[in-house]
């Protein structure tokens, strides 16, 4: 077995304590320091300087550092919950949004096709519209409820092709002064129609400063068919 | 009391076991018993690491509760190539070194009082009516402090491969891991600093005269 000289030997005095040398180095150090004064020294200090330092009081943890660090965790780790629950909730919602929007779009289509075909036979639709009169302050415009306007417009007599658009002059007391076709269709049957209905019609008077005046009103008549 | 430190020279790398692997899963899920035991399981270690590392029980105890923050933000990236404790001791040497060198930068020197037990108490409200004599005690204090101050004198590298090596029993594979140096690295780094610790603390080692 090949000899160990004192600087090969303290070279390997670390690991030798902590057992990190094959056999065959461990025991050409231990032959070596058997017959070595110094070396035996110094192997003897690395041992000792092992067992002091392993010796030490481990120091007694701070109860309140236990305490604050389970704290600290627990608001991190629900702050991360909250931050994780929102993206994940983006997360789920951002593919459906669209869908969703499309879904609802899709059925109120659908019922409003459906509720226009129970429907049943031809209704004409009344829509009055302000005059052009000046809206302002105590002015109020002239509009109507009167039950003939209804009969008028649920009638299914008239043969409307086209929408048909009248502008009416009404006066203080409420009734039809004059009108004029404005659009429609030029049948003598509508023209008719159209006197008979207008002259038995009742509106209530714009009002100015709370007194009645005249004003005129755009009647417009559309035919809605099933 | 001492403690058994672990030797082989075949040091085999540690790896994570299936219960272990388990207790990360756990960890991943977020599941509040798990950080219990996490806390329960490492708080002392890392506590003492950091305590002789820094040598103040202040700074120490406020860097284990930011080590156990940044295990909680990186255990979504443990992969498992280690063992959990190696994982969790790589973070926090991070922690603790990025403190030292701040406080390097900072020319501020940890002091350690002779007055003082480690955990920051004094030693005249801990005395206790029996066991050892107050002479014991002062002695072992003594010590005790010389051979924190004498770990302050080393420089980072060499104390923590120190602390991790003779005072908290890790093998040459986990502190390479610990570290991020090779196994050739931890060799002589060890011996180095085990060179350089010896000269500080002659006095209070015994040896036997052949």
């Amino acid at each position: 077995m090949r000899t160990m000289d004192c600087s090969s030997a303290q070279k390997l005095m670390s690991v030798f304590i902590d057992s990190m040398v094959s056999p065959a180095e461990a025991e050409r150090l231990e032959v070596h320091v058997a017959l070595c004064r110094p070396c035996h020294r110094q192997l003897q200090s690395y041992k000792s300087m092992r067992s002091l330092l392993a010796s030490m009081e481990r120091p007694v943890v701070p109860e309140d550092m236990v305490l604050e660090t389970r704290v600290r965790l627990s608001q991190e780790r629900n702050k991360n919950f909250l931050v994780r629950f929102e993206n994940r909730l983006n997360y789920v919602l951002r593919p459906v949004v669209v869908p969703a929007l499309f879904g609802v779009s899709l059925t109120m289509l659908f019922f409003g096709v459906l509720l226009g075909s129970l429907a049943s036979g031809s209704t004409v639709l009344a829509q009055s519209q302000w005059s052009d009169e000046p809206v302002f302050g105590l002015y109020k415009p002239v509009h109507t409820t009167d039950p003939t306007m209804m009969a008028f417009a649920s009638s299914d007599k008239q043969d409307l092709d086209e929408p048909l658009t009248i502008e009416t002059h009404v006066g203080e007391e409420g009734r039809v002064i004059d009108y004029e076709v404005l659009s429609g269709p030029p049948s003598p049957e509508v023209s008719g129609w159209i006197r008979e209905t207008l002259s038995l019609a009742q509106f209530t008077p714009a009002t100015a400063f709370g007194r009645p005046v005249e004003s005129k009103i755009i009647l417009s008549f559309v035919a809605v068919r099933n | 009391m001492p403690r058994e430190i672990a030797y082989n020279w075949l040091d085999r790398p540690a790896e994570l076991s299936a219960q272990e692997a388990l207790f990360v899963v756990r960890l991943q899920a977020n599941e509040d018993a798990a950080y219990d035991e996490l806390v329960r399981t490492y708080n002392a270690s890392i506590y003492h690491v950091a305590f002789r590392m820094l040598g103040d029980a202040a700074e120490a105890s406020d860097v284990v509760q930011e080590i156990f923050l940044k295990v909680f933000r990186n255990i979504k990236g443990f992969k498992g190539e280690a063992a959990l404790k190696t994982w969790i001791f790589k973070i926090a040497f991070s922690e603790i070194l990025n403190r030292l060198r701040w406080w390097k930068r900072r020319h501020r020197f940890a002091t350690v009082s002779l007055d003082e037990r480690p955990n920051g108490v004094p030693t005249s409200e801990t005395v206790p009516d029996t066991g050892p004599t107050p002479e014991e005690i002062l002695q072992c204090k003594e010590r005790e402090g010389a051979i924190q101050q004498a770990l302050g004198r080393l420089s980072h590298e060499h104390r923590s491969i120190i602390v991790l090596r003779d005072i908290e029993g890790f093998s040459y594979n986990e502190i390479a891991d610990v570290l991020g140096i090779s196994m050739g690295t931890v060799k002589s780094r060890i011996a180095r600093a085990r060179a350089d610790l010896k000269k500080s603390l002659m006095r209070y080692l015994s040896v036997q005269h052949l």
